[in-house]
């Protein structure tokens, strides 16, 4: 098997038993890799109404098929279960050199499931799998969890997945951290923490085989010039994805003060800009075959905060931890960013939870022992991020995220807790931006930037504008403010970033705003490496079946259109200043772009529910089966 | 009659990022007119990024080209960045 590994690892962490499964080749043709195989394993092994810290959740490490080769930015792996802050279907993408290094030890995918009598941690290494002691690692941090293991075992280069204290203490928002990467968002270091699983430590040396290598060779070589010509590319390069700050911050759409405000003055301390032009910025790097480099490592060298230093941050963290609360203090979000990173939090939705309190606080509902939770105060954000993972005092109701915390808190807080499906959004003014609601509306996994971000509505570059006219038939829809051809739009995205995410590649290349390596480009990398030739629209087709069978997950869960929405703010409290002033993406407007993505979907308007005869020309007629049998297929 | 226009420089030169100035132009003048200018007034500008792949903000709104500024606008000259 080309490209592949061609095998599973399965663990039972209660059974403390290991074996291997052969990768199914009926399921490489229907769902690629990664992503897509994640969330069959996921819908199969899983039963209705799993709970997300149980024993029975199950996740999945997922390899993309092209992770392990060469082809620019390839070495994205999808890690998938039950989410806890949502109690629906959870992805996250990661990057760095994890993915690959699975492959080389041999294996697609590691599937967990069960839960250890005590901590644990699990040493892969070219096919040797144990399960080994990790009760001196529970309570480590992230940094120490990883020195401690490279000591142990004595190995040079070791990949380790591991969670920190927040993860051990089930915060829902607690990431799985590799390296300074993270699969951040919905709670997954929970699910890693409730089973007891401190780390994933993997070393492989088996080659990955290519069918076609000189081909594979020209056309990834084809793929890094096209890259390398593209300015957008460059200031990714030079800024990280910080560099965004002041193209948010300068379209009054940057999400100020929770949401309430859409520009700061001052924001400008935190871009990536900046972070270069002061020296707080020491390097620059890159995952598994990436010449991009868009990952940072920051450090601050003098004041209060001197001797912090961390991967990041990225253009979410300041924008959630700095703009968010307000905080223009650099070297405060640097260190939060760090505390984040050391203890395994999700820095959105830690950013998130903070904002909430500073708003309970400024409406006398919420206070805080020794803190002052105001607007702007970086000492705050910093002191904050350490109760939550440890979960003291008020650090536990805000372990809980937005939504079950504005449950406890009670009076108005539910209306600026920002959330939708249980999931704090991604930092993106979905107020003026319509394509952008409707893509967070709808993602299986809540609003987030990484299902289906649609920059190209805003029509910014000459890319941009050539994909909404293949899209759309015409540039004239490349307007965020246009509510038309928008389920045409964010349909076409999530199929593309299902079909990149199933491939291991990185969004930022393939969707981005330069739409570089495009799905044509794609098909052709996928069939030299793999041997498996398919064509742009059968792509597109594995994309549309993974997000449908994602969707199916979430129906099975218990989801319908209602769940398919935005946070109370954006549709009942107008942008106040700015060029788009006076604008809310209302519940009228949300229907209308629902109706026209269920429609291209084949999912029945009023239930939002996917249709038997959309499963079953997809191919999943087991699903539809299972559907059926809980009584959740639309009547016709 | 001139107008005055506030600039924010959000580019990959060193001379200008970060920074604000306000500059005269003429009535009619377009923003391809006024990045031809900026061209002319700052050696380097034009070869520090293409012009057509700038992106330009009038008043926190993306213009095109041959759109034309007004008295006291805000214009804000960044590069296309990819990311999120």
């Amino acid at each position: 098997m080309y490209a592949y590994a061609g095998k599973i690892l399965h663990v039972d962490l209660s059974a403390e038993k290991v074996w291997e499964e052969k990768l199914s080749q009926e399921r490489v043709k229907r769902l690629l890799g990664g992503r897509g195989i994640n969330a069959a394993i996921l819908f199969e092994l899983t039963k209705p109404g799993v709970d997300p810290l149980g024993e029975d959740n199950v996740l999945i490490f997922g390899t993309g098929a092209l992770s392990g080769t060469f082809a620019p930015s390839s070495g994205r792996m999808t890690i998938t279960a039950k989410g806890p802050a949502t109690n629906l279907y959870l992805k996250s993408s990661v990057g760095g050199h994890f993915a690959p290094e699975l492959k080389f030890a041999g294996y697609d995918y590691l599937v967990i499931r069960g839960k250890a009598r005590r901590p644990v941690y699990l040493w892969i290494q070219d096919g040797n799998v144990s399960i080994r002691d990790a009760s001196h690692l529970w309570g480590t941090d992230v940094q120490r969890t990883e020195e401690l293991i490279q000591e142990e075992l004595k190995e040079d280069r070791l990949e380790i997945a591991c969670i920190g204290p927040a993860g051990e203490n089930l915060v829902k928002f607690a990431a799985i951290m590799i390296g300074h990467n993270s699969a951040g968002r919905g709670g997954l270091g929970a699910v890693l923490g409730a089973k007891k699983l401190k780390a994933v430590v993997v070393q492989g040396h088996k080659p990955v085989e290519m069918a076609r290598p000189d081909l594979f060779k020209a056309l990834a070589l084809e793929a890094l010039n096209r890259l390398a010509n593209f300015e957008g590319r460059k200031g990714l390069s030079l800024y990280g994805t910080a560099g965004l700050v002041p193209m948010r911050n300068e379209t009054q759409l940057f999400p100020v003060k929770n949401f309430q405000e859409g520009y700061l003055e001052g924001a400008y301390q935190f871009s990536g800009q900046y972070l270069a032009e002061k020296g707080y910025l020491k390097n620059r790097f890159g995952c598994s075959a990436c010449g991009t480099s868009c990952h940072r490592f920051t450090t601050v060298d003098e004041g209060k905060y001197s001797g912090s230093k961390s991967g990041g941050p990225e253009y979410e963290t300041v924008a959630a931890l700095g703009a968010g609360c307000k905080v223009i203090d650099t070297e405060a979000i640097l260190k939060a960013n760090e505390l984040c990173n050391r203890y395994g939090l999700d820095t959105i939705s830690a950013g998130s939870v903070i904002q909430w309190a500073m708003e309970c606080h400024e409406k006398e509902l919420l206070s805080a022992e020794g803190v002052k939770l105001t607007w702007g105060n970086g000492d705050a954000i910093v002191e904050l991020v350490k109760r939550i993972a440890f979960r003291q005092d008020i650090g536990d109701l805000l372990a809980e995220g937005v939504k079950r915390a504005a449950e406890k808190v009670g009076h108005d807080s539910w209306k600026w807790a920002v959330h939708a499906k249980g999931l704090e959004p991604a930092r993106a003014e979905v107020r003026a931006r319509k394509g952008y609601a409707l893509a967070h509306a709808v993602n299986p996994r809540g609003p987030d930037h990484l299902c289906s971000q649609v920059y190209a509505e805003d029509g910014a570059t000459p890319e941009a504008r050539a994909l909404i006219k293949k899209i759309c038939g015409s540039e004239t829809y490349a307007n965020h403010i246009m509510t038309e051809k928008r389920g045409a739009i964010v349909r076409w995205h999530e199929d593309c970033y299902a079909a990149t995410d199933a491939l291991g590649l990185c969004t930022f290349v393939t969707l981005s705003r330069g739409y570089l390596i495009d799905p044509k480009m794609m098909t052709e990398l996928y069939g030299h490496a793999a041997g498996i030739d398919i064509s742009e629209e059968e792509l597109l087709t594995s994309g549309h079946r993974i997000v449908t069978l994602e969707k199916a997950f979430n129906v099975r869960e218990g989801a319908a259109r209602k769940d398919d929405t935005l946070a109370w703010r954006f549709m009942n409290e107008p942008i106040k200043a700015g060029p788009r002033r006076g604008m809310t993406t209302t519940q009228k407007e949300l229907e209308l772009m629902l109706d026209e993505y269920y429609e291209l979907h084949g999912w029945d308007h009023a239930t939002g529910w996917p249709k038997r005869e959309t499963l079953e020309s997809l191919g999943l007629n087991d699903i539809a089966e299972e559907l059926s049998r809980l009584g959740k297929i639309p009547q016709e | 009659m001139g107008l005055t226009l506030k600039l924010k420089y959000f580019v990959r030169f060193d001379q200008l990022m970060g920074k604000t100035e306000s500059l005269e132009v003429a009535e009619g003048t377009s923003v391809k007119d006024l990045l031809t200018a900026l061209a002319e007034k700052y050696d380097g500008f034009s070869k520090s990024i293409p012009q057509q792949q700038l992106i330009i903000l009038i008043n926190g709104v993306f213009s095109a080209q041959d759109d034309k500024v007004s008295e006291g606008d805000e214009i804000s000259i960044l590069t296309p960045q990819m990311g999120g």
